[in-house]
């Protein structure tokens, strides 16, 4: 399973990476900001689309807007990272096309277990 | 008599004088008629001066019916253009104005900015703080899962310590938002006809493996079952889960927390009793500040930051509800939380989303 990765915070990144990696059993691309995920997109083949919402330059969902309009990457589902957030905004997220939300500070013991479950969520 | 008007008259801050009765206004200072333009002349209805105001007719209305000659003077909050005023109300009674409201407006509006800018630094200040956290967070949780190999026991433990306090932080940092997204109504309440009893259900539930953790039972006893108010469901578990908190964990090991809903005429209400060592009279009345803790417990053992029961009087505020309390050194405490009954609410007063 490959997991396509935008978050700016570096040390986040490389935990995420870990957790993933190590605990979870996935493979992970990682990218710095949203320019940097465009520039590889067309060329990428993720099983799953994870984004961190607030980020210099384009917000998590203005760059899966841009992905979308990729065939390629028009149906690959979609998951948001973010600080908390009130039930109302995680709808919202929702409502651009994602399949689930995971809230940060995340627990990297069980990360690769919630994303799991939301692809399966989705797919029944 | 001449001379009270002329120094009212002259008083920089702005003051109103309304009919008791009819609450026209009988008086206006030269402040207040400045402040007013020409919509305050004297014999305009105080409903009039309401929408100048931007406040509530119905508050004033209500503000006023509880008020005679011997009551203290009320506070009310308006704002006007970029201003905000402490405004007092005043039944003077016998003091040289019989049968009149005397209404004076002091300019806070310095005051509400400053604690604005604080708000806004507070809460980027935590969002701040959430990013090195969630990789302090998530580091320490990779360790102490075995993701860096075995632990000698004694690094174990002393990862364990530094894990469990950036969880503490992590908490402490919410609450700090909820209290700020609360303040500039920034909180979204879904409010729906919602059973008592399953909030109730809700938060004793949610607090299962607190209750286990410091060995506490929790009795309920249900009086009104069929008790129903219009509140955000979520929000009002919220509240009850930060007073069962509180109960379970200032309860002795073996004691029992009683959650009690009662119908009480114009209200329903929720109790939650605890026998634990009670609030000193002299304390009781900080109890809502923020930050505040009592006494010299065992932080370590109760854990907290003093932030819980600011949220719950905030939220409550919002939601027409309303937060008491007693308590007995020795014996023990009692909350209370009055919910107007869906009907007694007009719709008018129903906080809309934002
Ligand atoms: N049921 C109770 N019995 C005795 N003391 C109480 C009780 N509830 C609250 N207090 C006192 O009031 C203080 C403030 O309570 P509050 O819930 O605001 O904060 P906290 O429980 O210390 O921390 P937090 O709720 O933020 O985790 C407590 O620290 C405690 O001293
Ligand atoms: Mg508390």
């Amino acid at each position: 399973m490959k997991i396509f990765h935008v978050e700016d915070d570096a040390d986040i990144r490389e935990i995420a990476r870990m957790s993933l990696e190590m605990v979870g059993g996935f493979h992970v691309d990682q990218y710095e900001h949203a320019d940097a995920a465009l520039a590889v997109a067309a060329e990428a083949r993720p099983d799953v689309l994870l984004l961190d919402v607030m980020m210099p330059g384009m917000t998590g969902p203005q760059l899966l807007a841009e992905l979308r309009k990729m065939d390629h990457m028009a149906h690959v589902p979609a998951i948001y990272m973010t600080a908390r957030v009130q039930p109302q905004e995680i709808e919202a997220f929702k409502k651009t096309g994602a399949v689930g939300v995971i809230l940060k500070p995340f627990d990297p013991v069980t990360l690769g277990q919630e994303i799991t479950e939301m692809l399966q969520s989705k797919a029944a | 008599m001449q001379e009270a008007w002329t120094i009212l008259d002259r008083q920089p801050d702005p003051v109103l004088v309304f009919d008791g009765q009819t609450h026209a206004v009988r008086f206006q200072n030269r402040a207040a008629a400045r402040l007013a333009g020409q919509s305050a002349a004297a014999g305009v209805p105080l409903a009039d001066l309401c929408g100048w105001l931007r406040m509530s007719a119905a508050k004033v209305a209500t503000l006023l019916e509880t008020m005679d000659a011997e009551s203290a003077p009320k506070h009310l909050e308006v704002s006007h253009c970029d201003a905000h005023f402490d405004v007092t109300v005043q039944l003077p009674g016998l003091s040289g104005f019989p049968d009149q409201i005397v209404a004076a407006f002091h300019d806070i509006t310095e005051r509400r900015n400053a604690e604005r800018q604080k708000q806004e630094l507070v809460s980027t200040v935590s969002h701040e703080l959430r990013s090195p956290l969630t990789a302090i967070k998530g580091a320490m949780g990779l360790v102490l899962a075995g993701s860096a190999g075995a632990l000698p026991e004694r690094a174990r433990d002393m990862v364990q310590i530094a894990h469990r306090n950036a969880n503490r932080l992590i908490l402490i940092i919410n609450d700090i938002l909820d209290l700020d997204k609360i303040a500039d109504g920034a909180m979204v309440f879904d409010n729906a006809h919602t059973p008592l009893v399953e909030v109730i259900d809700a938060a004793v539930e949610a607090v299962a493996g607190y209750r286990q953790r410091f060995d506490v039972k929790a009795d309920l006893v249900i009086e009104a079952r069929d008790a129903v108010a219009f509140i955000d469901p979520n929000r009002l578990v919220q509240v009850l889960v930060n007073l069962l908190s509180n109960a379970i964990k200032f309860s002795p090991a073996g004691a029992a927390v009683t959650v009690r809903l009662q119908d009480n005429g114009a209200f329903n209400r929720i109790s939650v009793t605890d026998r634990g060592e009670g609030i000193p009279a002299s304390e009781q009345r900080f109890l809502f500040d923020r930050f505040v803790q009592i006494g010299t417990r065992n932080r370590a053992a109760t854990g907290g930051t003093g932030l819980g029961l600011s949220i719950v009087q905030a939220i409550l505020d919002k939601q027409n509800g309303h937060i008491t309390f007693t308590s007995q050194v020795g014996v023990g405490t009692t909350f209370h939380v009055d919910l107007p009954k869906p009907d007694a609410v007009p719709d008018s007063d129903i906080p809309k989303a934002g």
